[in-house]
């Protein structure tokens, strides 16, 4: 009797041990095998919810006092549309919705609502709370309202390079972000369950695996950025009536924090309105201050300085004789003017804006000490900003032979890069020679109190701090007696500034044209212990052709407002009255 | 009333797998005492399983149905606050320089800045 026992008990494990190994086998086949198609299968069912139901961590511009406030969030309505097959009096249905949407279209409305054999027809999509809610009262028979949620910017054009926003992907279905920050925090941005129709088992082993998600980019915060509202309204103003004075191509600027690489404002023009892109041109949407590459001309002539000073290879007190022009290898390289100043001192070349100055200074460094420094600068490399498509650097002139080409790098011309790589580079400057790591984020908000703060490479140091004050200081003296000849310091504030005005290469030869330029223009403050650093530029801008003429308003309207809003005290007693 | 009878048992019938008066039968007839109590573990643990399955699945479908009304009451009230926020940017565009100068406020020319003297400064000085 007892073996019979046994023998049943192993017949019933073996049989228990043979239906989990089918069961395995098939769970295999199922996830493994054909898990992608099965994949695919299930989420084609829900292309429809997913489209009205966006589900999205919000982005936030965070201003100086009181709460973050949304950059781009979630916005709720009702999408209407119509049921032709129930429809019975399709003019009296379009003569009710018309009241709700003047701008309905009468022939193509009354098209839709008397198909034959077709249930569902869009007439409208993100329309109001308040309008759903008064059309569900009307009650009209075949018109169906549904709830949609749609990616909303409050700010509508404002920062619209930095916020970018959500087009479809590849597939034709999916929304993701396409532009800006929407695009490079979009694992983080999007949340996985998002959208779907909520089955509470589907529901309940998508949260557990959640739960057990664990990385840098979990999905599903919000993300904070550095982005001061009033700041970057302010910056868009200035770059608007930029526009109309002197109608550039393309203009930019960009307000950091040197000494933490934070993002304070960054705006381009053209712009566009986030909320209604549609019909905007799609080049618009690129953001040229970080895609983009431009030769800056002279705003680069304190790197050479403060290289050639860190190098030892020169002092302020060192003099050369300037003659208004220099020859290498075979070029003629001259001042803006082709004048020459005779026996000058090093700040002379950044008060004239002396090419022939840079050129000295690149002379007694050497060629390979230039290129090292402009390598600490990171000139040569993206600044790795958490922004899309930043654009390599044209700096293959630094491997030249020659040094013309050098002797042209040292003043900005022959090496083109992103505006914010120059941004970085200028605020080593200002940040005791160390080069920050620029960024827009800051922090990923999970809810319920959970936060991670986003870490950024460390800083390298580039030049020594006391090289870089020294620069500091002739840039101080540039704007205290060369920039409007001095009238435009303020006695209360050292202010470090230089311009920049670049000739532009030609597209379709060698060469620069006669007629086009660029503009730049940069300085941070307060001096010696700076807490912002401004960057404009500005291509092919028409009436003026030196920077000095169009950015030197704009900056200092921007520092009175900034000196203002930050409420940042003097640092010092009108020394220079 | 007739007089009981009594059985001798003998030592090989004692030997016998029979215990008690009451024999068993079924699948615990044949096992042992340790077997025994396994099976009533296993049963006791199968049963409360049960029953916290119920329970959990239970929860679990009412917690999503909150959640899901939660949820919805977020979005609203996002939507709203975003609405403000809209507002609020749209507005605050209006808060110039301009718009300052037409309220009557002006540029002070004579700005007079205060330097607070500390207690070091005045020990420096004497």
């Amino acid at each position: 009797m007892r073996a019979n026992f046994v023998f049943r008990v192993r017949l019933i494990a073996f049989a228990i041990f043979l239906i989990a190994l089918v069961l395995l086998v098939r769970l295999y086949f199922v996830q493994v095998v054909n898990g992608d198609e099965y994949r695919l299968k299930a989420e084609s069912q829900y292309v429809s919810q997913s489209v009205n139901r966006i589900d999205r961590g919000t982005i936030f511009f965070t201003p100086r006092r009181g709460l973050p406030i949304s950059a781009a969030t979630v916005e709720a309505g009702y999408t209407v549309s119509l049921n032709p097959s129930i429809i019975t009096n399709p003019q009296q249905t379009y003569d009710v919705l018309k009241k709700y949407f003047p701008e309905l279209d009468s022939s193509n409305f009354l098209a839709k609502a008397t198909k034959q054999n077709d249930t569902h027809e869009e007439i409208q999509r993100k329309v109001s709370e308040d309008v759903g809610k008064q059309i569900i009262e009307e009650s009209i028979p075949g018109v169906d309202v549904s709830r949609e949620r749609w990616r909303f910017y409050p700010g509508g054009s404002l920062a619209a390079h930095a916020i970018g926003f959500l087009g479809y992907a590849d597939d034709g279905v999916t929304l993701t972000g396409r532009y800006g920050l929407e695009r490079f925090y979009n694992d983080t941005l999007t949340k996985s369950d998002g959208g779907l129709y909520v089955n509470f088992f589907a529901d309940l082993f998508t949260n557990i695996r959640s739960q057990f998600s664990n990385g840098d980019a979990a999905p599903g915060a919000d993300l904070v950025t550095s982005i001061e509202p009033s700041v970057q309204q302010y910056l868009e103003g200035i770059l608007e009536t930029y526009q109309s004075d002197w109608n550039p191509e393309v203009e930019g600027a960009i307000i950091m924090n040197p000494k933490t690489g934070a993002i304070l404002a960054m705006a381009a023009r053209p712009t566009f309105d986030l909320n209604n892109f549609q019909n905007e041109k799609a080049s618009s949407f690129s953001n040229p201050l970080v895609e983009d590459v431009f030769e800056f001309g002279s705003t680069m002539k304190p790197l050479t300085m403060a290289a050639g000073i860190d190098a030892g290879a020169i002092t302020p007190d060192t003099e050369y004789t300037d003659k208004g022009y220099v020859i290498y290898d075979g070029a003629r390289v001259e001042n803006y003017d082709g004048k020459g100043r005779g026996r000058v001192p090093m700040q002379q070349i950044l008060s004239e804006s002396l090419n022939t100055g840079i050129a000295f200074v690149v002379d007694r460094m050497g060629t390979n000490t230039l290129k090292d420094y402009f390598e600490k600068y990171g000139l040569t490399e993206e600044t790795g900003i958490d922004l899309p498509s930043e654009a390599r650097p044209l700096v293959s002139n630094l491997q030249s032979p020659r040094k013309l080409e050098y002797v042209t790098a040292g003043f900005g011309q022959g090496i083109a890069v992103t505006p914010i790589a120059m941004a970085r580079a200028l605020a080593t400057l200002a940040n005791e020679g160390a080069v920050p790591s620029p960024h827009v984020g800051v922090e990923f908000d999970y809810g319920g109190g959970i936060t991670k703060k986003l870490g950024w490479s460390p800083e390298r140091q580039a030049i020594s701090p006391q090289s870089a004050e020294t620069v500091t200081r002739m840039l101080v003296e540039v704007v205290d007696k060369a920039l409007r000849g001095g009238t435009v310091k303020i006695p209360e504030y050292a202010i470090a500034a230089k311009t920049g005005t670049a000739q532009i290469a030609r597209t379709d030869a060698r060469g620069y044209y006669d007629d086009r330029y660029l503009h730049s223009f940069f300085g941070y403050f307060p001096a010696y212990d700076p807490q912002f650093l401004i960057f404009f530029f500005a291509a092919e801008p028409k009436g003026a052709r030196y920077a000095s003429e169009t950015w030197t308003a704009p900056f200092m309207e921007m520092v009175h407002f900034l000196i203002t809003y930050y409420d940042v005290p003097p640092d010092r007693v009108s020394a220079v009255q | 009333m007739g007089r009981r009878r009594t059985f001798k048992i003998s030592k090989d019938q004692r030997a016998l797998p029979f215990r008690g008066a009451r024999a068993q039968t079924g699948i615990l007839s044949y096992a042992t005492p340790i077997e025994r109590r396994v099976i009533l573990v296993l049963s006791v643990l199968l049963f409360s399983f049960g029953v916290l399955y119920t329970y959990f699945v239970m929860a679990s479908v009412a917690h999503v149905a909150a959640r899901e009304e939660i949820s919805r009451k977020v979005a609203l009230t996002s939507a709203e606050v975003a609405r403000l926020e809209a507002s609020y940017l749209a507005s605050s565009q209006g808060i110039t320089e301009a718009y300052a100068r037409s309220l009557g406020f002006v540029k002070e020319k004579n700005r007079i800045f205060v330097e607070k003297t500390s207690l070091t400064a005045l020990r420096d000085a004497r």
